[in-house]
Formats: structure tokens, C-alpha cells, sequence
């Protein structure tokens, strides 16, 4: 009998974790093609509204989006107004460009903000339940309570009509959604025997809570961060609408819709370009948000 | 042999479970899950606890481990009264006991590589400087019987057994002297179950360790553990050396437990014992002898009077105490039971080879 040599076989260096995670995730996606879509259009706006968000002064691409110039007001769309001008002769494709990163702006920032408050808020009532469960879920029924668009219109009153208020605004209204999601998914997985093996090696609560619970729960809050931001955008969109948001002469996309509010019957243009404008957006992060789900959904593994 | 001297001393445990209901989530009722149990463990010594599903086991396994806070008693581990001590002098203590889990596909975080778990588990209770961390866990997959390479991968590129090994290696990185095994081997194949128990036994031998072994396999037990408890329902039915239980079961429930053991042989005529009815719940369970409901011995003492957990047979000289009335009457054969309890393989043979235990039971059913 000859000796057994030790195994030679190389250690394969672990490569980088992370990529190749992405690279399977990104193949589970590319399966999904609306999502894909959805993906391309977003990255696609969101360079687009960089543009818009480098000058302050409204100009974007050479051109003053805020320029009024009455002797060409109502004009349907041209070549030299792609699509048309406004009732003071404001070229609305020049300010939807410069709108563009408003609209993501609001949308990005309130979801960051209720995901900032939420998650933790789900994580201690989750992980913790009793009393402190019981009082923080009450009180989340209590915002759940009113509808979210009513509860921002009496917040931005009570605040004013400005685009931080907006914001803060949406984000208290997504309070609860983040917090009970994250609650349900903290109590499935407390109770999972890893967890129990972590307490008994004596662990604090800190270390099993965010090192060892959150990691576990990202993928429904990666997937309800995405799907939420489109609320936010329709929500922001529906309060600059009713002039309670984003003040005038910015060009925020549902100010403009109401702009053309009172030109529907002469020039719908107006309405219709920046109304198809938060369609595309809001369908895209949808469309994401779904494929998301379906990506990151652990019982859709091989 | 293991020198005589308590590890962990349990006294009175119980575990009641509220169940809430009714207006304003007020405690309705408790399910009795243990209910008062008294035993100790030697050091060094391996001690079974075994039972049916739901008599309270695995809870015993994490009230001790206070993973669940018992409700009353006393748990000692070391002289140190365990349920006292403060969450910070909990934290320091549980350096010394650990568990094993039964099911290894839930037991290891799936996002941890094996150096990141067992690296955490000696940051934890500073077991190890730092420098000699890497080391010392690749000193503990090679213990367990995994390989150096395998040290970056994550739990999903493990089989069940392999798994296993992990999370005893886990158990074993903080250098506990108490390990609770909590179905342990239950989860894996006969034959990795082999594997596992050798390597828990070695493991025993080389660092002097204390095993817990919950369990419901008997055969697993009988190999493995040098006394036995037997369980139903939230209490200790009957407790001895294992030779003992094995040759001499004297509770009616331990002999029905006993008799449900596969024999491999065919010729082998053995009698099988068939218990009537579920377990009662625990919520209400039976006055008197908890397992009076099921037993064919059972009378009205029985029915109205708990039984004391004691030594009955004092010709032997060994460890085995017993909770029933009737215990040496059976044995001797003064105390017969109430109805037919005895299925004899024989009835079973007369209908042809290969009648299946299940129509035995068919047939106490309809004899009823």
C-alpha cells in the first residue's frame, strides 16, 4: 500500500464574497426582463437628474428651465420645445430635466429617513416583544391609522409647504410599514437556533440584534426600500399638486401638473408631459421592486 | 469512571409557559412544559434524558442554559446558583456550558463562514489572544474531523453531518466543561449518527467533558449515556444507571418505551407493550401519577396520590429511583394489571411472518 500523500488540491482563496453574490443576484435578475428594464430606466433618470441638480439657478444644459418667455406661452411640442411650453412660456422639457432630481431626491430621502427610524424601531419590538413591543407596535397602528397621504397633508400644514417638510412628512408616514416588516421578520428568525447558539456563547443583545438578526432580514427591507420609494415619489408628486409641497417656481413634477391644470382643454401638454413623467418613474421602481423580490426571495434558490 | 462530584445540580425546575388570551392578552392559563425536577451530574459523566416529543426535553436542556428563564427552582452548576446570578455574570458563566442543537441546517448563521463563527464565539468569551485565534480553530475542525481548506465556507456548502461537526466545534471553541446535547444526532443518518457519537465520546475521553444527551433514540442513548432519565410529561417517570434501566426498566412507561425498541431478529419472540391513547396535554395535566391515564397498572391510588421519585429496589445496589406505587409489586408479580396490556409477538405470528406491528395494534384496539 502506498502512503496517502496529503491533499494537494490548491485552497481556492476565497474570491470576493460580496460579487459573487451580485453576480448571482444580477443573473436571477436578468431572468425578469421588466425588471431589468425597470433597472436601466432608473440608472438612465438618475444621471439625468445629476444634471439637473448642479446649478441652483435653473440652468441645465445652457438653458434657463425657468426662464419665462410669454410670446411663445402654450406652445404644443416642437423641435424647438420637444415638449412645449408652459403659461409662461417655460420650456417643460428643460424643466422636468431640472425636476428630475427633486422628484428622485424627495423619494430617496424620505425612504432613508423612515428606514433609518423604522428598522431599528422593528428590531427592538421584534427582538425585545413584552411591553416595549406592545407600546411601539400600538403606536405604529395608531400613524397606520390614517391613510398616508392625509396624515402628510396635516403634517406639511402644520410644518408648511416646503421640500424638507415633504420629506419628513412621507418618511413619518412609512414609519409603520418599515417597523412592522422588520418586527415580523425579527421575530421569524430570533427564533431560529443560531441565534440561541449565539446567546448561549454569551453574546450582548447589540452584537445578535445587528450582527447577526439584520444581515438575516435585508433582503425584505433592500426589497421594501425599493418598492417604497415609488410611494414616496406619488406622495411628494400629490402634495406639490395641492400646493402643500415643493413651492413654486421650482420645478417639481406634481407643481407643474397643476400648472397645467387650468390650460387642459387648450394645451394638455402641460399635464400630460410631467404626468407621463412620474408614470415612468414610479412604474420602474415597481417593476425593480418586483424583480427584487423575486431575486432576493430565498425559497426561489436552486 | 467519573469521580463523584456534581456538576450541575437541578432542583425542583419547572418551566410554565403562559398562554395568553382573552381580553387585554391576559395569562389565561400555563402549559406545565417541566414541572418540578430534581437530578444531578457528575463531572465527567454523560446523563440521558429521554421521553416522547413534547414531555419536556429539549425545555429542561435551555431552562439550565436559562435560553428560556424557568419559572421556579434551582439550577447549581459548580456549587454557583446559575438562575441568581446578573446578566453580565450569566454571560461570563456560559463560557462553561454549552449546546449542541438538533437541527444543523438551523444551528450555524448562513451568512458566517466557519473562521467567522468560531472566531465570534472565542471574541465573545476571550478565550484565546487573537494571534493564536486561527490556530486554535483550525486545531478545532481538525478535532471534529473537517478539513483545513473547508475554513472559509459558508455553512450552505456543508452536508448535514458536516454541519453538525461545525456547531460542535463551536460548542467547543470556548472550552466548556458542560455541553448539553439537544438531539444532538437525531437529525443525521445512521450512519453519520455513528460518526458524530464516536467523535462525541473521543471528545469526552481526551477534555473530561459533560454531556447532557437529550434524546428520544434509545439505541443512540444505551450507546452513549452512563445514566438515564426518563421523562413524561414534565416529570421524572424514573431515573437509574443505564445497564440498569436497560435490564431492569420497573416503570410501567419505561417498559412500554423499552419494549418499542426494534429487535433485529426475527425469531426473537419479544413483547411489545402498547401504550393507549396521547399524552394528556400539559396545560391541565392528570391528577396523581402524571402517566395514570395510559397505564395498564393504574388504580384509584394512583389516580389521587403522587408518586415519590425513590430508590425502590434495595437489593440492588446501583443508582435507580422510580416514581410509582406499584413498581416491585409488578415486578414481583402481586399487582396485575387492570386490562389486557400485553401484545405478544406470538398472537402475531400465528396470522403469518410478516404481520406488521401496526396491526397488532389494530388488533389491542379491537379487543378493547
Amino acid at each position: 500500500m502506498s502512503n496517502i500523500q496529503p491533499s494537494q488540491v490548491p485552497v481556492r482563496k476565497p474570491a470576493n464574497r460580496r460579487l459573487d453574490n451580485f453576480k448571482d443576484f444580477y443573473k436571477k435578475l436578468r431572468k425578469n426582463k421588466a425588471a431589468l428594464v425597470g433597472l436601466y430606466v432608473l440608472v438612465f433618470l438618475f444621471f439625468v437628474s445629476i444634471f439637473g441638480a448642479l446649478d441652483a439657478n435653473y440652468n441645465i444644459l445652457g438653458v434657463n428651465s425657468n426662464a419665462t418667455n410669454l410670446t411663445d406661452k402654450l406652445l404644443g411640442p416642437s423641435a424647438q420645445y420637444w415638449f412645449g411650453t408652459d403659461h409662461l412660456g417655460r420650456d417643460i422639457f428643460y424643466r422636468i430635466l431640472h425636476g428630475m432630481y427633486i422628484t428622485l431626491g424627495v423619494g430617496f430621502a424620505a425612504t432613508f429617513m423612515a428606514a433609518l427610524v423604522g428598522v431599528p424601531i422593528g428590531l427592538l419590538a421584534g427582538y425585545y416583544g413584552g411591553w416595549l413591543d406592545t407600546v411601539i407596535m400600538r403606536l405604529m397602528d395608531v400613524l397606520l391609522a390614517f391613510p398616508g397621504i392625509l396624515l402628510a397633508l396635516a403634517i406639511v400644514s402644520v410644518l408648511g409647504g416646503s421640500t424638507i417638510n415633504v420629506t419628513v412628512a412621507i418618511a413619518i408616514g412609512a414609519l409603520p410599514q418599515f417597523a412592522r416588516i422588520v418586527r415580523g421578520s425579527t421575530l421569524t428568525t430570533r427564533k431560529l437556533e443560531y441565534i440561541d447558539a449565539i446567546r448561549a456563547l454569551g453574546a450582548k443583545d447589540g452584537k445578535i440584534i445587528f450582527q447577526h438578526i439584520l444581515p438575516n432580514i435585508m433582503s425584505p427591507i433592500i426589497v421594501n426600500t425599493t418598492l417604497f420609494v415609488a410611494t414616496a415619489i406619488l406622495s411628494a408628486a400629490g402634495l406639490s399638486f395641492l400646493g402643500l409641497g415643493v413651492q413654486p417656481p421650482t420645478p417639481e413634477w406634481g407643481a407643474m401638473l397643476n400648472d397645467g391644470r387650468n390650460y387642459m382643454y387648450q394645451a394638455a401638454h402641460i399635464t400630460f408631459f410631467p404626468g407621463m413623467m412620474i408614470v415612468i418613474v414610479v412604474l420602474a421602481f415597481n417593476l425593480f421592486g418586483d424583480g427584487l423580490r423575486d431575486a432576493l426571495d430565498p425559497k426561489a434558490k436552486k | 469512571m467519573p469521580s463523584k462530584q456534581p456538576l450541575l445540580n437541578v432542583e425542583n425546575l419547572e418551566q410554565h409557559f403562559p398562554i395568553k388570551g382573552g381580553f387585554l392578552g391576559r395569562t389565561v392559563n400555563h402549559v406545565k412544559a417541566v414541572d418540578g425536577i430534581t437530578f444531578s451530574i457528575d463531572k465527567g459523566e454523560t446523563i440521558a434524558v429521554v421521553g416522547e416529543s413534547g414531555c419536556g426535553k429539549s425545555t429542561t436542556g435551555r431552562a439550565i442554559l436559562r435560553l428560556d428563564e424557568p419559572t421556579g427552582g434551582k439550577v447549581e452548576f459548580e456549587g454557583q446558583d446559575v438562575l441568581a446570578m446578573s446578566k453580565d455574570e450569566m454571560r461570563k458563566m456560559r463560557k462553561d456550558m454549552q449546546i449542541i442543537f438538533q437541527d444543523p441546517y438551523a444551528s450555524l448563521n448562513p451568512r458566517k463562514t466557519v473562521r467567522q463563527t468560531l472566531w465570534e464565539a472565542m471574541d465573545i468569551q476571550k478565550v484565546v489572544p487573537r494571534k493564536e485565534r486561527n490556530d486554535r480553530i483550525i486545531e478545532l475542525m481538525e478535532t471534529v474531523g473537517l478539513q483545513r481548506h473547508q475554513i472559509d465556507r459558508y455553512p450552505h456548502e456543508f452536508s448535514g453531518g458536516q454541519r453538525q461537526r461545525i456547531g460542535i466545534a463551536r460548542a467547543l471553541s470556548v472550552n466548556p466543561k458542560l455541553i448539553i446535547c439537544d438531539e444532538a444526532v437525531s437529525a443525521l443518518d445512521v450512519s453519520i449518527q455513528a460518526q458524530v457519537l464516536n467523535l462525541l465520546k473521543r471528545l469526552q475521553r481526551d477534555l473530561g467533558l459533560t454531556y447532557l444527551f437529550i434524546s428520544h433514540d434509545l439505541g443512540v442513548v444505551r450507546h452513549i449515556a452512563d445514566r438515564i432519565i426518563v421523562m413524561y410529561l414534565g416529570k421524572i417517570v424514573e431515573v437509574g444507571d443505564t445497564d440498569s434501566i436497560f435490564e431492569n426498566p420497573q416503570h410501567p412507561y419505561t417498559k412500554a418505551l423499552l419494549s418499542a425498541i426494534p429487535v433485529p431478529d426475527p425469531r426473537k419472540k419479544s413483547e411489545r407493550i402498547f401504550l393507549r391513547g396521547d399524552v394528556p396535554s400539559p396545560i391541565d395535566p392528570p391528577t396523581g401519577c402524571r402517566f395514570h391515564t395510559r397505564c395498564p397498572f393504574a388504580t384509584d391510588h394512583c389516580r389521587t396520590e403522587v408518586p415519590e421519585l425513590e430508590q425502590k429496589d434495595a437489593e440492588y445496589a446501583g443508582f435507580h429511583k422510580v416514581a410509582c406505587h406499584y413498581a416491585l409489586d409488578i415486578q414481583r408479580g402481586k399487582h396485575e394489571p387492570q386490562y389486557e396490556m400485553y401484545n405478544v409477538r406470538e398472537i402475531l405470528d400465528d396470522e403469518g411472518e410478516d404481520a406488521a406491528t401496526d396491526k397488532g395494534e389494530e388488533y389491542t384496539k379491537t379487543e378493547k
